[in-house]
């Protein structure tokens, strides 16, 4: 039974789409078919981190949200050949679908809108045509229908939050609305955290507050920092704590 | 019994009377102090007062491996920086190791306490040999002061890691006059300075930890919060959405036949 897992931060810079990208690529690890969709239609960014070319994306959500391609016409497989070289099985892939770079485009849908029940449509569908295990959706930061939309109807809803006063309050009112769309389950993964703070306090005074389990306290490392905007962290540094960290995220998804 | 056994008992004594009137009360004292600033001073005047010291520094020892003056006393001169005072002591922090060379500097007599984490006691400062006191010959040609007699001791956490160093100036006889340190005071002062150590790296981890805790305060302003959630709620979106939220992810986890018969448009 396919799963969607939708990854939402109330504010932006919380590395939401690094945590996405990474995480959906150590479920495909473990001989997967993973989908990633990125609904962050103004600020798109997760093609990089898939080493996923400008130049190569020829349809995008965009393209589709306007009904100008059907949306397996806007998917790419950038499964990284690490994963297809460890799947015994030649089940493991990776579909991107990109939402575009083109500021006309991103003007356009900002200007015009778009219907979110196509945005529906599209998700079941590209499942469907896929045969994807699993569905990530990188979603916009704050609260519009679309991230509405995705929170609705994930099976489970990450969190990203920052240790950081200002992540709380938005963080809070997310967790609110997803109980009352009762999304089946809901964690939270608190990323950058200082080495100054103690992660094991983090997790239960955040646990303690929210009333959410968190499923990861991940630190701010800087290597995440120099390789994270245009690579997967979780195979420059396959050994690194901050991977096995990633990878208990993905056991439990 | 001669007189040599007679005086060894008269020490024995001293030592157990200044031990139970003394250590342990005054130990006790420390382990109550909550407040660092006050801890910090009651540890060096409770020690120099035992020792009859004119003056007193406090080091400890930071995580970049050097001694930060802490608190810094001397009667005579009126010296009264750190602890309570509104004075912090000016002097930069000694480090242990030379920074170009990365050699321990055992030419410092408090870098060599914490290096080795033996007390030395000097008689005369002008006349030891091995440790290098132009700092202080410097500090007392401009305060008309002599340095003479100087105790100085290791502060040794319960794990036996050096915390700080604590050194004393100038042990003075009832006369006034500077004499040396006597010795036979040594396993009093070795105990009263395990009890101040023992209390100064607790509270040091207490603050560290309400430090950490103060930095982890997850403020959330409810009322704010509640208006918020109101108003998303309240949409006519969201009413529709939440109405069929449970029937949109049947359908993403039914096959494709069943979906097609129950369609929801969102």
């Amino acid at each position: 039974m396919p799963r969607v897992i939708s990854i939402h931060s109330f504010r932006g810079g919380t590395g939401k789409s690094n945590s996405t990208a990474n995480i959906a690529c150590l479920v495909a690890k473990r001989g997967y078919r993973v989908g990633v969709i990125d609904t962050d239609i103004q600020s798109p960014g997760i093609h990089v981190l898939f080493r996923l070319d400008e130049d190569n994306i020829d349809k995008s959500l965009n393209d589709y949200l306007h009904g100008q391609c059907k949306i397996e016409d806007a998917a790419y497989d950038v499964t990284p050949p690490a994963i297809l070289a460890g799947d015994s099985k030649g089940r493991a892939a990776v579909y991107l679908i990109p939402s575009s770079l083109n500021s006309g485009d991103i003007a356009r849908i900002l200007r015009e809108g778009y219907d979110v029940s196509r945005l529906n449509d599209g998700i079941r569908e590209i499942i469907r045509q896929l045969s994807l295990d699993y569905l990530f959706i990188d979603t916009h930061p704050g609260v519009n229908e679309e991230t509405l939309l995705s929170i609705a109807i994930s099976d489970v809803l990450l969190v990203v939050l920052r240790p950081d006063q200002q992540d709380y309050l938005g963080s809070a009112v997310t967790v609110d609305l997803a109980r009352r769309l009762d999304v089946p389950d809901m964690r939270i993964i608190v990323n950058k955290a200082p080495p100054s703070l103690d992660r094991q306090l983090v997790k239960q005074k955040i646990e303690a507050t929210f009333e959410v389990p968190v499923l990861a306290v991940l630190p701010l490392c800087e290597e995440m920092a120099n390789v994270a905007s245009e690579n997967l962290f979780v195979l420059c540094h396959p050994e690194h704590e901050l991977t096995k960290l990633l990878h208990g995220v993905a056991a439990y998804l | 019994m001669n007189e040599t056994a007679s005086k060894h008992i008269d020490i024995l004594r001293r030592q157990c009377e200044s031990l139970l009137q003394l250590v342990i009360p005054i130990g006790l004292i420390l382990f109550r102090e909550r407040d660092f600033k006050r801890l910090v001073e009651r540890v060096l005047l409770e020690v120099r007062s035992l020792c009859h010291a004119d003056g007193g520094t406090l080091y400890l020892l930071d995580a970049d491996e050097s001694l930060r003056f802490v608190i810094v006393r001397n009667q005579t001169l009126g010296i009264d920086m750190g602890g309570t005072s509104d004075i912090t002591p000016a002097f930069p922090p000694l480090q242990l190791h030379d920074p170009a060379t990365g050699l321990a500097n055992h030419r410092n007599i408090a870098t060599h306490v914490a290096l080795t984490g033996e007390p030395i006691c000097i008689d005369d400062a002008y006349e030891a040999d091995g440790f290098d006191f132009s700092g202080t010959r410097d500090f007392d040609r401009k305060t008309n002061y002599r340095t003479k007699s100087v105790l100085t001791l290791p502060l040794k956490n319960g794990a036996g890691q050096v915390i700080g160093v604590l050194q004393l100036i100038n042990s003075m006889d009832t006369g006034g006059n500077v004499v040396p340190f006597d010795l036979d005071l040594m396993p009093v002062i070795n105990a009263l300075t395990d009890l101040a150590a023992a209390a100064v790296e607790q509270l040091v981890r207490e603050n560290g930890l309400k430090e950490k805790i103060q930095q982890l305060q997850v403020n959330i302003d409810q009322a704010k919060r509640a208006r918020q959630v109101t108003e998303i709620t309240g949409s006519q979106y969201f009413q529709s959405l939440a109405a069929k939220a449970k029937l949109l992810r049947e359908q993403f986890a039914a096959p494709q036949s069943s979906v097609e018969e129950a369609e929801c448009p969102v």
